[in-house]
Parts: C-alpha cells; structure tokens; sequence
C-alpha cells in the first residue's frame, strides 16, 4: 500500500495526510477489549476523571446551574481540585447561587483566581463586592456566554457537568431520576464547546438512554457520585400564586398591559420571569386568554409550572425551555410532545442563526432599579452589592417586541424608579413598559403602546412622575460610594463592556 | 421630657423598627442606628430621629435604633413611642408633635355628588409595613384601626403610628377613618386628640349601642376641635353596631348628630350576643340587623357598610356576600384584604345596560332643561329627581371601576 500511496503522491497535489491502513482498530484501540469498547469513560472517582481530563493550572473549567440551590457539582469538584493541588483556575459557571458560598475559600486560596458568570449570590457576591479577587468578575448574559465561548474569549478546558442520569456511554438528561431538573439547556451548549466533558450522575442507567439532551459524541468521562444534587432543593413544587396583594395588583396590572398592548392576538408568543409578580401573572393573563378565545402560539423560558399549567390546558401550544424553575415544569418537559429543550445557543446567542428570544412578543421580567432612561440594573442592590444576574434580561429585553418590566415602586424604603442606576445591565432602549404598584410608564419612545394603554384607562404616567412619588415617600437615597478598583465587569450580549462594578467602599 | 427607664417601641419587621430608649448619666444624647437602609438612607433617618427628639426636649439619654427599611413617618412614631414609654408621665403633650395647621385640609370633591364609599379598607394601626402602603390598593376609603387589631401593650406606640401616618401626603386623596377604642375604654380620648390632631376625615366608634355614646363621643371631639384648631364639625362620625342593642338603637344611632356620615354592621361581635354564628350566606342569621342597619342610614341618609368578610381565601364566599349587600343595597363594605377592593368594584359596577339607560336619562334631563321644560321625560314615562341623581351615580361608579 506504501507504493500505491507514493504513486498518488507523486500524480499529483495529494488531500491531507495519507498512510497506510495498519489495522482495523489501529486508531480505536478501545474496540478491542469488551471492557473498554462500552466502560471506557467510567470513572471510579472524582479525582480520577480529573486526572484522565488533564486538568492543569491556568485552565478553564465550567458548570451549569440546572440544579439551582441543590447544585452539589461546583463545590464538590472544587474541593477536589483543590486537593489535587491545582490552581489558577477560570472558573466559568453559567450562574453561581447561595450555595456556592464555598468558593469563597477557593479563591482565598488561590484554585480560583477568574469567574465567568451570569450571576452571584450570598457570601461569594458580598466577599467579591469586598475585593476579594485580583481579576474582575466577568457578568455576562445567557445569550452573551455562548458568543463568548464562538469567539473564544471563553475557551473551556474541562466541563464538569451534572446530569440526572446518563448511560455509560455518555447519553444523558435532566428528565429521568431523583435529579429531574427538566432542561439541560446550559448544560447543552457547554458539552458542546468544552475539549473535555465530564458527566457527574447519581443515576446510571441502561443503552442507549433517551431523551438525549447531551449526546455520547460529546461525552469523555463519566463519574457516578453518592450525590451529585439535592432533589428538595432542585425539585421544588410548582411555585404557589402569591397572596401577597402588591404582587397581585401589580401582576394584574402587567397581564391588562398586555391585554391591550396590541399584541394580544390568537398565536401570539410570551415569555415570564420567576418572580412571584411574573407567575401571578401567568394566572390573570389566563383568565383573558379564556374569555377571548386567545391561545398562544409558544412560551419561551425559564418556564414554570404556571406556564406548564397552561400548556397543559392547550392555552399555550408550545414550550420552548433552556431552564424549567420547578417540578411541574420538569415533569411537562418529560411528558410532553411539544415542550422543546432548547440550548443556550437556540434560547438568546445574539450571533447564533436563530435566537428564539427573537420570536417573543411579549415578556415579563423584573428589576432592582430602573432609571428616567428606562435603563435597568438587575445585578447590584442598594448597597452596591452584587446580588442577582444578567440571566437572560438583556437578551430577551433585545429580542421581544414588547418587554414589561414589573416592580413594585418602592421596596421596604428602597426606590426601585431612580435617576441614574447603580448598574447597568438593560440598556432603556430594549424596554417598553414599566408597571409598579403604583402606575405605569411606558417608554417615549413606544407612543403607540402609551396610546393603547391610556385608551384602555390603565393608569398610565411618566417614569418623572413615578420617580417623584417614590422619593416623596422615601425621600431621596444619597448616592452609594464606591471605590476605584473595578471588581466586576457588565457584558452586554455582543460581549461589549457596558458597565463595570466598582469595590464598594466601607 | 426627662426619661428615667428603659422602654423599647417598634418591631424588627420589614418597613418598621425597633427603638430602644434608655436615660444616661452623661449630659449627652447618644444616637446609635443600625439599618437595612443605612447606605442610602442613613442620614436622613438620623436627622428624623434627632428632629423627633429635639421637639419632645430630649436632651440626654441613649438611643438605639434597629432600621427595617421605615419611612420617615414610622420613625417619627416609634420614636416617639419609646421615649414616652421611658418617661415618668405617660401623658403626651400634644403641643410637642406637629399640630392640624401643617396637615393641609382634604381637596373638596370637585362635584356635588356624594362621595363614593364602596371600600372602606381596615389596617392595622400597629403594621408600619400596611400602614406604609395600603394607600397602592385605592380603596374608597381607609380605615386606620386603634381597637381590635392592636395589642393592649401597644395602644400607646398605634396611635402614634396613626396620628403620623395620617399627614402623609400618599394618603391625601383617599378619605380617612380611625377606628378609636370603645367608650367603655380608657383609650378612647387619647385615641381621638390623634384622630382630630391627625385631620382624619372621620372617627369610626365601635361597639356603638346607643345615642348616648355619640352624643359623649360628639362633645369631646368638638372639644379637641377648638383646642387644636381644627374648623369645629370638620370631623365626621361614624357608628359600627356589633350588639343586638345597637341593632333596636340604630336609628336612634343614626340620626344622633348631624356629624353622623355613616352606620356599619360588624358581624363577629353582633353573632356572639345573638347567640350565633356565621353561616355560609346560606342562612339569614344577619337579615334582621343588615335590614335594620340599612333602614337606619336610609331614614338618616347616611351610608350603610356591611360585614367584614373573614375568609380571604375565599373569593367565591366574598362575592356571594357582597352580591347580596349590593342587592339589599348597602353602599360599602368594610375589607380586611386589599385584593377584595377590586373585586368589591367589579361587582359594585354598573352593567353596560344599566350605563347605557343612565346616559339616556341624563341626556333626557339635559333636553328638558335647555327647553326650559319643568317635566322630565324618556320614553314616555316621567323622570323623577331621584332617577335623575341615581344616573348620576351610576356613571359615577362606571367611571370608578
């Protein structure tokens, strides 16, 4: 064969590289035995997928956050690294919650010195808003990580991946298990860009395991733990429709907004928040749907039961889900023929070829601060703190045509309306509608949708006027000082900085 | 005012705070705040407390102050509350705390019509969280409460809460009630110089069982009238009947002063004499009292206010109940949950039919006027004054839903 080949060389300009065949499992030597053929990705420990990963100082590792606060995987494989010696770590997670409060003394010292995330919570957001990190803190939006991970800013080396259950070949879901977490939607989008993907399960289970939310072809090593998450805490029931009336009343204000936005046609689509204004508006826009005759083509999310409710009741023809908050919501996406997973790249990459963030008419988020410009802040509290996440606010806020920011006016003497926000994560210009508990704003720049509501006899105002009324209750807030260093950096979807967050001064 | 123990006022509950206030054997003023708010907030509480201070001559002492985010006015309040608390007298110089000239009169309403009194929202007088926002919910009325909702321990520290939130400007175009403790009391006086100080638009008395009492209640607000300054027969009264006595007495009720704007019916306390309990609107153990109650506000041509509905998880019970005080036609009900507003307005509105009628009556008057016609007429059939203010009424409540 060696001459044919040199034959072919020399006749003429050859295509890549050729050499002889050597042997029918001469690149797959793994066929060879029945043991590594099906087990080869088994791992016994933690420590040993690590070790097969090739995990080494100054790489990226990363995590999804479909677990919420019963996440077991970061804490777990930090702590194992760190063990192992290893340092220096980019620490890329897709969110980071309460229960990551551990990291904390990884950074101190020194496993974890970069953190890439949507969000921070708890005692790691305070110690960082404290300076505890050299490197800033990239804050970056769902949509806006995967267009860092295409232009490789975001580069990971290892993903340690949790999953419900999986096969020992890699095919895995968050659908079937005590860890029903409904979408792996971030999960997806990582195992398809890490060099290395480590799949961590409580749950194996039998050739070839369906639905297949992260396939074999992307899967190198498993690792079955005693825990890899807490179902209490990962499956919690559907949340409840609050009591609490300012929610009400502003969530029935928010579900007339839409009633009469002009976009409240049969086959219209919608996407909630989680918020208990969000879900208890869920149930007044229900209410409208029926008496109307109004179904709704698709809901995109971050669905919760409520949405799952009424899909279940053929309001809604479609889920389209990167993140299920709850049970119910886990349980449709099992059960159901049109609730799609979708990953984080079909949820909101504004580079992807097609974004579904895109074909949302209306959505509800909230807010901590919305300003005279419309411009929201959902990351810093009033002290300056981190405290929440870019999510996926300014990807839905860019992609929908009509977004409705819902807060109650003023919160326990904290103005949410204020003149400038502390930070800026939704620029004014991707938000129409502002419905508090205390009127509605909409945006100038959507005369349209004002003339709509005013003709409804909504209770329609300026965000001046709102602003005002919350500081006559309040009075006006001194302005947060803050320090020079920058501890945090804002990515806006393109992955231009659109706002840093500086060392809060003590 | 010299204070001469520890006392403590207040709550750690979101949108209030805890203050406690202690003498010092220093010659100083010792101010310590601690607050969820401190950031942002934290020099004007300061300055609140030391205003609050200053006014009541505290010029020694300690005080400390745990912030859950409370406005200014819960400050005021609770500050004031633990100072009296540490003092030796327990009476309060009314003179000290802002007075009824600094509270700007109520706006007229701008037509004759009368007003709308559908809702009549309690809160708590003690719930600086309620008392900081229940002024959201739009009820027609608020009804700021002294009696049964505050703890003994706590009169003192509510009626200040009430008498500060009573000034706020959020609260200036919802027309004010204060539910003072009964006459047999010993609050009931004190609860009244911060009612009228206040500039309530209206004191609610409980437990009303006879004229008498109004005509007592009658005398010692126009008393606190002149003393403070406020137009004497500006405050208005209100008689709740929770007795079988009130029931037999409620004309007398009713008509005992020309201050008297409405007459309610409290269904709890009024079962208990009668022996009884609720049924599920199945039974008519309140016919008789509704009946006697509305008879008694028609005879006197005040408003009428049914039972307070318990159950707030039961909106079905609710609108069953208010279907049938509409249908005996009670104008309002009082409310214990700010979500029955709206669906105590949605019933109170009027069909489109019905809007539709009142129009062409309106219009059939507006005919005969500019005809200078003595008669009104509409298909025929002769319209009289009171159709013509009941059109108005009902376009008024068309308007309000």
């Amino acid at each position: 064969m060696n001459s044919a080949i040199n034959q072919l060389q020399s006749q003429g300009p050859v295509l890549g590289q050729l050499r002889a065949f050597s042997g029918a499992d001469a690149e797959t030597p793994y066929l060879a035995s029945l043991e590594t053929k099906l087990h080869r990705k088994l791992c016994g420990s933690l420590e040993e997928a690590v070790k097969r990963s090739r995990l080494k100082d100054g790489m990226t590792i990363s995590f999804h956050h479909a677990f919420r606060e019963g996440d077991k995987v970061v804490n777990q494989v930090v702590d194992t690294l760190a063990k192992l010696g290893i340092k220096n770590l980019t620490l890329a997670s897709s969110s980071l919650l309460n229960c990551h409060d551990p990291l904390v003394e990884h950074i101190k010292n020194g496993v974890i010195t970069q953190i890439y995330t949507s969000g921070l919570r708890g005692k790691l957001a305070e110690a960082v808003s404290n300076g505890l990190m050299k490197q800033p803190v990239q804050i970056h939006s769902h949509g806006g990580r995967v267009h860092l991970l295409q232009t490789g800013e975001l580069k990971i080396d290892v993903a340690f991946l949790g999953v419900a259950c999986c096969d020992e070949s890699g095919n895995a879901n968050g659908s079937n298990g005590k860890l029903n977490c409904g979408s792996l939607g971030y999960a997806k989008t990582d195992a398809q860009y890490a060099d290395q993907v480590v799949l961590l399960t409580e749950e194996l289970v039998g050739f070839p395991n369906l639905p297949v939310s992260i396939s074999q072809d992307r899967v190198n090593w498993i690792v079955k733990l005693d825990q890899v998450g807490d179902p209490s805490l990962i499956s919690v029931g559907a949340t409840r429709v609050t009591t609490n009336p300012g929610a009400l009343l502003i969530a029935r204000l928010a579900a007339d907004v839409i009633e009469h936005s002009g976009y409240f046609k049969d086959g219209f689509s919608m996407q909630t928040g989680s918020g208990a204004s969000s879900t208890a508006a869920t149930r007044f826009l229900e209410e409208r749907m029926t008496q109307k005759c109004i179904k709704a083509s698709f809901a995109l999310g971050g669905i919760t039961g409520s949405i799952a409710d009424l899909h279940k009741k053929g309001l809604i023809e479609t889920l389209v889900d990167v993140q299920s908050f709850d049970h119910d919501a886990a349980e449709s996406l099992r059960t159901s023929s049109r609730h799609l997973e979708i990953s984080a790249n079909e949820y909101a990459n504004p580079t992807s070829k097609g974004a579904y963030v895109d074909h949302v008419n209306v959505a509800i988020e909230s807010a901590l601060e919305i300003d005279l410009d419309f411009n929201v802040n959902v990351i810093t509290g009033s002290d300056g703190v981190m405290r929440g996440a870019s999510g996926g606010h300014c990807d839905v806020a860019a992609g929908a045509d009509l977004l409705i920011i819902v807060a109650p006016l003023v919160r326990h003497r904290i103005p949410i309306v204020v003149r400038r926000v502390t930070t800026l994560l939704t620029p004014g210009e991707s938000v129409a509608v502002l419905v508090t508990d205390q009127g509605i704003a909409v945006n100038p720049k959507r005369p349209e949708i004002e003339q709509r509501l005013r003709d409804a006899r909504l209770p329609v105002t300026t965000i001046q006027e709102l602003h005002e009324r919350a500081v006559a209750l309040t009075g006006e807030p001194e302005p947060i000082e803050f320090d020079e260093r920058i501890v945090g950096v804002i990515r806006y979807r393109d992955g231009s900085v659109i706002d840093v967050v500086r060392q809060v001064k003590n | 005012m010299n204070m001469i123990k520890e006392a403590v006022a207040g709550a750690l509950e979101h949108s209030d705070l805890l203050v406690k206030a202690a003498p010092s054997d220093k010659d100083t003023l010792d101010i310590v705040i601690s607050s969820d708010v401190i950031k942002l907030f934290g020099k004007q509480i300061r300055k609140v407390v030391t205003d609050t201070l200053d006014r009541l001559s505290v010029s020694s002492g300690l005080i400390m102050i745990e912030d859950k985010g409370a406005l200014d006015f819960v400050i005021r309040a609770r500050v004031q509350a633990a100072v009296l608390r540490s003092c030796e007298s327990q009476e309060l110089d009314w003179g000290k705390l802002s007075g009824v000239a600094s509270v700007p009169a109520k706006a007229v309403p701008p037509s004759p019509r009368p007003k709308l009194r559908r809702s009549m929202l309690f809160v708590p007088g003690s719930n600086g969280g309620m008392l900081s926002t229940s002024f959201v919910y739009k009820p027609d009325s608020v009804m700021f409460d002294l009696e049964d909702s505050v703890a003994l321990s706590e009169k003192d520290s509510a009626r200040l809460m009430v008498y500060q939130v009573l000034q706020l400007p959020a609260y200036r175009d919802i027309e004010t009630a204060v539910r003072i403790n009964g006459v047999d009391t010993e609050f009931w006086q004190k609860d009244l110089e911060a009612a009228i100080r206040g500039r309530a638009d209206i004191v609610r008395l409980p437990k009303t069982e006879n004229a008498q009492e109004i005509h007592e209640l009658e005398a010692h607000v126009a008393r606190i009238e002149k003393a403070c300054g406020r137009p004497v027969g500006e405050t208005k009264l209100m008689a709740a009947i929770e007795s079988a006595s009130g029931v037999v007495n409620a004309v007398a009720i009713a008509t005992a002063s020309p201050r008297m704007t409405a007459i309610a019916i409290a269904g709890f306390d009024y079962l208990v004499d009668m022996h009884t309990t609720r049924s599920d609107g199945s039974e008519p153990e309140l016919f008789y009292a509704r009946a006697a109650v509305l008879h008694a506000a028609r005879a006197a041509h005040i408003d009428a206010f049914d039972v307070v509905y318990g159950n707030v998880k039961d909106d079905e019970g609710f609108m069953r109940e208010v279907r049938i005080a509409k249908q005996l036609g009670f104008d309002g009900k009082s409310l214990i949950h700010p979500k029955q507003i709206e669906l105590l307005h949605k019933a109170y509105a009027p069909t489109d039919k019905e809007v539709e009628h009142a129009k062409r009556v309106l219009a059939a008057a507006e005919e005969a006027h500019s005809k200078g016609l003595g008669v009104v007429s509409l298909d025929g059939k002769m319209i009289d004054p009171p159709v013509i203010d009941e059109a108005e009424m009902v376009l008024q409540l068309a308007a309000a839903a």
